[in-house]
């Protein structure tokens, strides 16, 4: 496909360019409603993605591209794939959010559900106490507050 | 001034830090949704913002709409014990494939109070011992509700638990017999009805009829005339059945209630294939009806039962198999599949 080898740039809000095959930038579905729009140049920004991160989208979109263009053994080729979401998405927290919110941005699925799916499974087991230290909640309940929420829910903290 | 403007800015420094209040909040729903309601509960008590999005009424709709699409077997046990008793839930998806997939919630309930449960509605369950109802979420494992005690005279009690979707209000049906406890082939005489609607009233409304059918959103009873006295009624393929036990052979009678205003009942004989190879000849066997997948279940009654199975009968491909849902790690405690249960992170504030 002669598609495949036209190239793209993507200016992150640094002003950095990634320059990336069609297929790739076509993961990103913002992108892909663009070039059908017949916004066609040849970069296009992406301003409220730093350079960190919209490196790693183009990682992760590269990979799954490649994977999808594998013909045959699939089975084998999507438990790869699956190494490789696992892998890709075990970052530290503030990562992980920013991930979410540029997958969700750029419009790319896959993305966007591994990285609730891991916030949800760090989250599963963990106390109050713990989720609000991991991710820097604060506490808006007053001592006074929570006192009384924690009498009336003891079924909650049961193990 | 400058005082202010810095002020501002730290607190808009600390906001930020969270990043449960950066994510539009579609996304946070997004990643709740894909917590057991267990943990979902637990979460309510790491900040009011969280605590806010996970009480929306939206948001228990919308986990429900999900879950009701991966329906759970739901098990509940009873460990006795003279001193102390324990109930707990776990479920586990119907999906056979993922069998591991275990989500436990257990907590203690009064002692010596054995509840008896009926079948889950709509995440729900409702339990009673005696003249005592409990009304709780088996996923969360909030028990919310101890129902005022039903105030009778006569001894038995035969309770019920359905939902109103045009009111969507939960509802306990009561009725006290003069004859004790309902048994296999004896003639129920009610002589009362009682109604609790959950988030009503508190308290329990008579109301007049006699047996058998009863409308959930009316609160009006239809009397239907059983074409033959067999004891048990299931949901076959989306109707009011009545059904024989199974036989040896695995053959089963079913009267079907094609319509109840017309009283108009067909009769069906199923065999399941293979029956003899896959049941326990030391086990008796009840029909339970139809799950939301379409497979028709039939479970031992007869304790002990080791590990915890049942009989699967695809009708459409006519074929059964045993499913094994898990090894007893207590042998001696006892316990109840209920299917299709559908998770629900419902909360209930006192």
């Amino acid at each position: 496909m002669s598609e495949s080898n036209k190239k793209i740039s993507l200016i992150s809000s640094e002003g950095e360019a990634f320059e990336v095959s069609e297929a790739v930038a076509r993961e990103f579905e913002i992108v892909a409603h663009m070039l059908e729009d017949g916004c066609s140049g040849s970069s296009i920004p992406i301003t409220t993605v730093d350079s960190n991160i919209l490196g790693k989208v183009i990682e992760y979109c590269t990979k799954h591209v490649e994977v999808g263009n594998v013909e045959g053994n699939s089975e084998k080729a999507e438990k790869d794939l699956e190494e490789f979401d696992k892998r890709f998405i075990a970052v530290e927290m503030n990562t992980l959010f920013s991930l979410i919110l540029a997958a969700n941005y750029l419009n790319v699925k896959g993305l966007l559900n591994i990285g609730c799916q891991k916030v949800a499974d760090t989250i599963k087991d963990m106390k109050p106490e713990e989720v609000r230290s991991i991710f820097n909640i604060e506490n808006d309940y007053t001592p006074a507050e929570e006192e009384v929420v924690r009498k009336e829910n003891e079924w909650a903290f049961q193990p | 001034m400058m005082k202010r403007v810095k002020r501002s800015k730290k607190r808009d420094e600390r906001n930020v830090k969270d990043p449960f209040k950066k994510l539009p909040n579609d996304l946070n729903v997004e990643i709740l949704m894909k917590m057991p309601p267990r943990s979902i509960a637990r979460l309510r008590f790491a900040s009011k913002h969280l605590s806010s999005i996970i009480l929306d009424k939206e948001f228990t709709k919308l986990y429900m709409t999900r879950s009701s699409t991966q329906p759970r077997h739901l098990i509940s046990v009873h460990r006795g014990g003279s001193n102390m008793q324990m109930q707990g839930f776990h479920s586990l998806s119907q999906d056979h494939a993922s069998f591991s997939n275990h989500d436990k919630v257990s907590y203690k309930l009064d002692p010596n109070l054995p509840y008896e449960f009926t079948p889950p509605v709509r995440g729900l369950i409702c339990g009673r011992k005696g003249t005592k109802m409990i009304v709780g979420n088996p996923s969360t494992g909030q028990f919310f509700l101890t129902l005022p005690r039903v105030k009778t005279t006569r001894r038995g009690i035969i309770s019920f638990f359905g939902y109103d979707p045009v009111n969507d209000v939960y509802k306990v049906l009561c009725m006290t017999i003069l004859q004790g406890r309902q048994r296999r082939g004896s003639k129920v005489v009610s002589e009362e009805h009682q109604v609790y609607t959950l988030g009503a009233q508190r308290k329990w409304r008579m109301i007049e009829s006699s047996l058998i059918s009863f409308d959930l959103i009316s609160e009006e009873f239809n009397a239907i005339k059983l074409p033959e006295d067999i004891p048990c009624v299931v949901n076959y393929t989306g109707k009011v059945a009545i059904t024989s036990w199974p036989t040896r052979n695995g053959e089963v009678h079913l009267w079907i209630l094609e319509d109840a205003n017309k009283q108009e009942w067909s009769k069906v004989s199923i065999v399941v294939p293979s029956w003899i190879d896959l049941i326990d000849i030391h086990h008796g066997y009840r029909f339970r009806g139809t799950l939301s997948t379409g497979e028709l279940i039939f479970s031992p009654w007869t304790l002990p039962i080791n590990p915890l199975y049942f009989i699967s009968y695809n009708l459409k491909e006519n074929i059964a198999k045993k499913v094994v849902v898990e090894e007893l790690e207590e042998p001696d405690a006892s316990r109840e599949v209920y299917f299709d249960h559908v998770e629900s992170p419902m909360f209930c504030q006192m």
